[in-house]
Order: C-alpha cells, then sequence, then structure tokens
C-alpha cells in the first residue's frame, strides 16, 4: 500500500499517510490545524502499518475481538471485563487519531458513570472518520451520533459496534 | 456530531463543562430523592449481582451534601470521580479562556496509570460484593430485587 509522506504546512511536524486518503482536508494530529493532505506519493515504506494521519512510525495496537465476546464477557464479569475494554480501545483509538483523544484513566471511570461515558463514546465517534479513511469507509462519520445514543441508552451494543469498526483495521490489514 | 460554534478543540471544552457542571446540579438536586430511583443497572435487575458502578448514583448524591462515610458505604469510587470532575470544570475553562491545551494532565493519558486504577477499581468491586454476601446485604439489596428472584420466587 503507497504512502504519502510531507511536513504539516502549520506546524512541520512530520506525517505520513495512506495514498487513498490524497487530497482530504484533515487534523494535523500534532498541531491540530486543518491541513490539506498533497496528492504527490513519495517511495513506499515497507511493513509499517499507520492509519492515514499519524506521526511516522506510530503502530496500532492489537485488539481484536468478536463483537458478541464483547457482550458476553461484559456480562458474566459483570461488568468488570469493559473496565478492560476500555482501556484497550481507548489506546487502540488515540493510536488511529495519531494523538490524545481519550484518557485511558477517564475510561477507566467512563464504565462506572453513564456522563463520562457518554463523552468517551462522543471522543470515540470523533475518531470514526479517521478510522473510515483507514478501513475505507466514508461512511463512519456519520455514525457520531449513533454511537453517543447507543451509549447512552445501551453502552454494551456501542461497545460492541465500536469493535466491529477496529475490528476491520486488522481485517483490512490481514 | 456538531456542537454550536467553533472547531473540535472549543467543542471538547463546552461538552465537559456542560457535563460535569450538570452532573454536580443534577445529583447535588437528587439526593433527597436518591432513595426512590429506580433500579437502572441491568447486572441488578437481571441477575440480581452489583456492577463496579452500582451505588455510584447514591454516593456522589452523598458526597454533594457532605455526607462521606455514606458515600464510602455506597460506593468509594464516588470519591476519584468528584475529583475528576472538580479538576475538570477549572480546566475546561482555563483552556477555553487560553485557547490551548495545557499539560499538566498529561498523566492521565497513562497506560499503566490506567491499568492500575482498573485493577484497583477490580479488586475494590470484588472485595465489597464479598463482604455483602457474607453480611447478607448482597442478598437483600440486590438479588431479592432482582427480576431472576422475582421470576423464581413468585
Amino acid at each position: 500500500m503507497a504512502e504519502i509522506t510531507f511536513d504539516c504546512p502549520e506546524c512541520k511536524h512530520p506525517l505520513k499517510v495512506d495514498e487513498s486518503a490524497a487530497g482530504m482536508v484533515v487534523d494535523c494530529p500534532q498541531c491540530a490545524k486543518k491541513i490539506q493532505i498533497p496528492r504527490k506519493a513519495t517511495p513506499l515504506v515497507v511493513g509499517v502499518a499507520v492509519p492515514p494521519v499519524m506521526p511516522a512510525g506510530a503502530t496500532i495496537p492489537v485488539f481484536r475481538n468478536e463483537p458478541i465476546l464483547v457482550l458476553v464477557l461484559g456480562f458474566i464479569t459483570c461488568g468488570l471485563y469493559l473496565i478492560y475494554w476500555n482501556i484497550k480501545m481507548a489506546e487502540v483509538l488515540n493510536a488511529v487519531a495519531g494523538r490524545k483523544v481519550i484518557s485511558p484513566v477517564a475510561a477507566v471511570l467512563s464504565g462506572c458513570c453513564v456522563p463520562v461515558n457518554v463523552y468517551y463514546y462522543y471522543l470515540a465517534g470523533i475518531t470514526l472518520p479517521q478510522l473510515g479513511v483507514l478501513t475505507g469507509r466514508s461512511d463512519l462519520k456519520d455514525k457520531t451520533t449513533m454511537l453517543v445514543l447507543l451509549g447512552i441508552f445501551f453502552p454494551m451494543v456501542a461497545a460492541m459496534i465500536l469493535q466491529g469498526h477496529v475490528n476491520e483495521i486488522y481485517e483490512k490489514k490481514a | 456530531m456538531r456542537f454550536p460554534g467553533g472547531d473540535e478543540f472549543v467543542r471538547n471544552r463546552r461538552l465537559v463543562l456542560l457535563l460535569v457542571s450538570g452532573v454536580l446540579i443534577a445529583a447535588w438536586g437528587y439526593a433527597p430523592h436518591v432513595d426512590r430511583g429506580p433500579v437502572v443497572c441491568l447486572m441488578h435487575g437481571i441477575v440480581g449481582l452489583p456492577c463496579p458502578a452500582c451505588g455510584l448514583t447514591h454516593a456522589f448524591c452523598d458526597l454533594m451534601h457532605g455526607r462521606l462515610a455514606s458515600a464510602a458505604a455506597h460506593n468509594a469510587v464516588a470519591f476519584p470521580l468528584l475529583l475528576l470532575f472538580l479538576l475538570a470544570i477549572p480546566t475546561a475553562a482555563a483552556e477555553l479562556v487560553l485557547g490551548r491545551r495545557l499539560t499538566f494532565y498529561d498523566f492521565l493519558y497513562s497506560s499503566r496509570l490506567a491499568y492500575m486504577a482498573g485493577a484497583t477499581l477490580i479488586v475494590y468491586h470484588v472485595a465489597r460484593t464479598t463482604l455483602w454476601f457474607f453480611d447478607g446485604r448482597l442478598y437483600t439489596n440486590y438479588f431479592a430485587t432482582s427480576w431472576l428472584y422475582r421470576f423464581w420466587g413468585s
């Protein structure tokens, strides 16, 4: 898969993106300013799996799980598994966004407190467009509201959906 | 999702201020009615077992009225949660005023700290559930009010 390497025009931070993201306007993971990804491709960097926009050399932690297993484990452990799941998912989504989006420590508390959980899924929703670029799905950016609403009323279902989308990263790599 | 005004940075801080202040005001106002509140926990409702969040609403309402011992008895997670909330308000407000992200809370992005906090929470939850099993509160406060018990007990 070809990649484009370039420096952020605002902060000059080195970035590496998938070629499929050329021409897109995204937030720089370093300075958060809106930047347009150039169309000029540079030689392929082999063996490094990176999301469309993240600091060069960064990788995404592997957290692949069957969505139904998230529900089952969450239920039979009386919610204890979801504490672990929240931390791992925060790590994955931070890597996908290439910046600090969700605090893993706050993710621990999100399993206990509905308002914190709402904020957790709101932040997870923010990363969906970047996740969508990574997996080649442009429809993900429209699912943020649904994810937040499910996070309020059916958090386990929201977790299953999020896990399903994250699994697509690894399926695409495989 | 679009919130009115500003970019993601501003939206996130506004949302934090709205959520946190809303929770604090709601907990203060809801405190007199918390004993009559419905069972909203699926674990409690279906099988009669507490989850790590059980008792947190009660504990948080107690904290807002200064009843520390009662808060600790219901769910001690309310203490770090209130601390996080109380820190979040001035931090988000300061970031909005300054227009930049503050870095003093970057330690909250440490995975090691998160796993330690998670492990502490799990140990605490198992310990309190065990205690409630032996003193009978697990049966009276949880199992006896579950749907499973009502279904089979009737």
